[in-house]
């Protein structure tokens, strides 16, 4: 196989079915260690598919995709656990649980690490609320909360190296405040630590923020996958959503 | 909301130390009432050695074996549905034995008949539901919809042909069966005690052994999958030894409702959701609550003595209640 040592995700003619629908289609693209990917795409254009196809949920898809260098399919459960973490929308937890204990999920089957859940929740600005009841969180803190769990997942106050973050819309329910927070968290983990992270947005402004290249999706294609500079232009993001876009200066904040 | 949770081995003791309690009592008390005293001493004549070890101790710990089963099945499947409201009849497999013990009775008589035919219908549900797991559920979604599908289907399957049975039963046999379907810890042999400690010590043992599983699962099945978790298996393994656990249960000592729905309740508001906690601590209690319900339920008016289900809602309810108003009132 033919993988470059900075390569961390390799996805290669990936294809995904729902019976006779069509979801995902001959998809190819690579992110480095340290390198942030955007995933744009119009809704139903296959952002989630291709996330959940990241994560590992179609069996037939984990052979398309390579991670460090071995495909899905050959690592293990608890192997891929401590080096993967994703983020997308998630049922709410159906009992009182503090918000400590629900970071501490991150390692199911590990003794809770105190220290560790204390750190990835103070670098999520989530510390305050380790003993608050979870459900009692608005959708803005319980995604700061989500986002400490996986910080936890792959190490807390030790993290590891080279690692994939999947983030299905992050931002979806956030203020520009909070927006900004998360992007730049995302951003400064990627780089610190050198993991390879994969977001979808529906905002090509947050892409522009913090990614270092683009994937374009459309009806379950791939438009374009370049820097991101080359990526978000006009006729490709016109392309993308099915609309004439023009480019005007932006409002997120630097 | 600042959560409280009590330390584990706090409440844990507290609820054996209730426990024991429970049992001595539900010992001296009865239609042969044992005086404390005497049971300390150990000076009983042979007719009260007599009802102590062969009625009064099988029964006691009967009770404490089906209440800590029938707890721990519903703790284990709220975690796995993830709902508050599941209890061990969701899959079915009481209802299942319902008809078979019914349909024992009818054709057989009663006696070790009824018990066969209730593991018989148990075993038939537990299979039926085995065949959908493997064959029918897909990884993506679906999977515990289709097992909780797949329950109220039989449980409805299994009440049309009750009602269907309870047409062609005499008076005596709806009688049996009726009181049977309540729940009863009285005369049960002691091979029958011990199968029923074993069994509901195996299914302790492998519900433990996948509490962390169980856990994780509060994130949603698909998050704890990325986490670790083999949700397929774990949603096959849990069915399973709930569903034996409360198959054999069920057999010998009937339906004791509402002891699996409130005694999980009762744990997660003293000690936190997390199934490593609440499964421990809700055996304890539902075995509390069943022994103090058996007590209850032959001591009214002796020597009739009433369904122990009627019973086990007829105190849990209030507890529930109370716990959980109480607990929704804090700022």
């Amino acid at each position: 196989m033919n993988v470059t040592s900075s390569q961390l995700l390799n996805v290669g003619a990936l294809s995904v079915h729902a019976g006779a629908a069509r979801l995902l289609h001959d998809i190819s693209f690579d992110v480095a260690a340290g390198e942030v990917l955007a995933l744009l795409g119009a809704n139903g254009a296959g952002k989630s598919t291709l996330m959940m196809a990241l994560a590992g949920e179609f069996a037939s898809a984990n052979q398309h995709i390579t991670f460090d260098g071995h495909p899905l399919t050959a690592w293990s459960r608890h192997a891929i656990a401590q080096r993967r973490a994703v983020n997308a929308s998630e049922p709410p937890v159906p009992f009182t649980m503090n918000a400590g204990d629900y970071v501490a999920l991150g390692r199911p089957f590990v003794a809770p690490d105190d220290r560790a859940i204390a750190h990835a929740l103070t670098e999520c600005h989530a510390r305050e609320w380790r003993t608050r009841d979870y459900a009692t969180l608005s959708m803005g803190e319980q995604l700061r909360v989500q986002l400490a769990r996986s910080l936890y997942q792959l190490g807390g106050d030790d993290p590891r190296e080279r690692c994939l973050w999947l983030l299905d819309e992050p931002c979806a329910h956030l203020d520009m405040a909070q927006r900004h927070f998360v992007l730049t968290l995302i951003a400064r983990i990627a780089k610190a630590r050198r993991w390879a992270v994969v977001f979808s947005t529906h905002d090509p402004l947050e892409a522009q923020l913090i990614a270092d290249r683009a994937l374009l999706l459309r009806h379950g294609e791939a438009l374009s996958i370049a820097p991101i500079d080359i990526a978000l232009t006009e006729a490709n993001l016109s392309a993308c959503y099915g609309r004439p876009i023009t480019r005007r200066a932006g409002f997120v904040s630097e | 909301m600042t959560l409280h949770e009590q330390p584990l081995l706090r409440v844990a003791l507290i609820a054996a130390a209730l426990l024991a309690a429970a049992m001595v009592l539900s010992l001296v008390v009865g239609a042969y009432p044992l005086p404390f005293s005497k049971l300390l001493s150990g000076e009983l004549n042979d007719a009260e050695w007599s009802v102590l070890t062969q009625l009064r101790a099988p029964r006691v710990l009967a009770a404490c074996a089906g209440g800590a089963a029938f707890a721990l099945a519903g703790a284990a499947l709220q975690a796995l549905f993830r709902n508050p409201l599941a209890d061990p009849g969701l899959l079915g497999v009481p209802s299942a034995a319902g008809l078979g013990a019914a349909i024992a009775l009818i054709v057989m008589g009663a006696g070790a008949a009824l018990w066969l035919g209730a593991l018989a219908g148990a075993a038939l549900a537990l299979a039926a539901m085995l065949f959908v797991v493997r064959r029918g559920a897909g990884p993506m979604a679906g999977g515990t919809v289709t097992l909780l599908l797949l329950g109220i289907a039989i449980n409805a399957a299994c009440a049309a042909g009750l009602a269907l049975l309870t047409a062609l039963a005499s008076e005596g046999q709806l009688k049996t069966l009726s009181f049977w379907m309540l729940g009863s810890f009285a005369a049960l042999d002691w091979p029958v005690v011990v199968a029923m400690l074993a069994c509901t010590a195996t299914g302790a043992v492998a519900l433990l052994a996948h509490a962390n599983a169980l856990a994780a699962l509060a994130l949603g099945e698909r998050a704890a999958r990325t986490v670790g978790v083999d949700v397929q298996q774990l949603r096959f393994r849990v069915a399973v030894v709930t569903a034996a656990m409360v198959a054999i249960i069920t057999a010998f000592c009937g339906g004791v409702g509402f002891v699996g729905l409130a005694a999980p309740h009762i744990a997660r508001l003293t000690v936190g959701s997390s199934p490593r906690r609440t499964l421990p601590v809700a055996a304890l209690i539902g075995a509390m609550l069943c022994v103090l319900a058996d007590v209850v339920a032959r001591s009214i008016a002796p020597p009739i003595e009433l369904p122990v289900g009627a019973i086990t809602a007829v105190l849990g309810v209030p507890l529930l209640v109370s716990l959980v108003t109480r607990k929704s009132q804090q700022p």
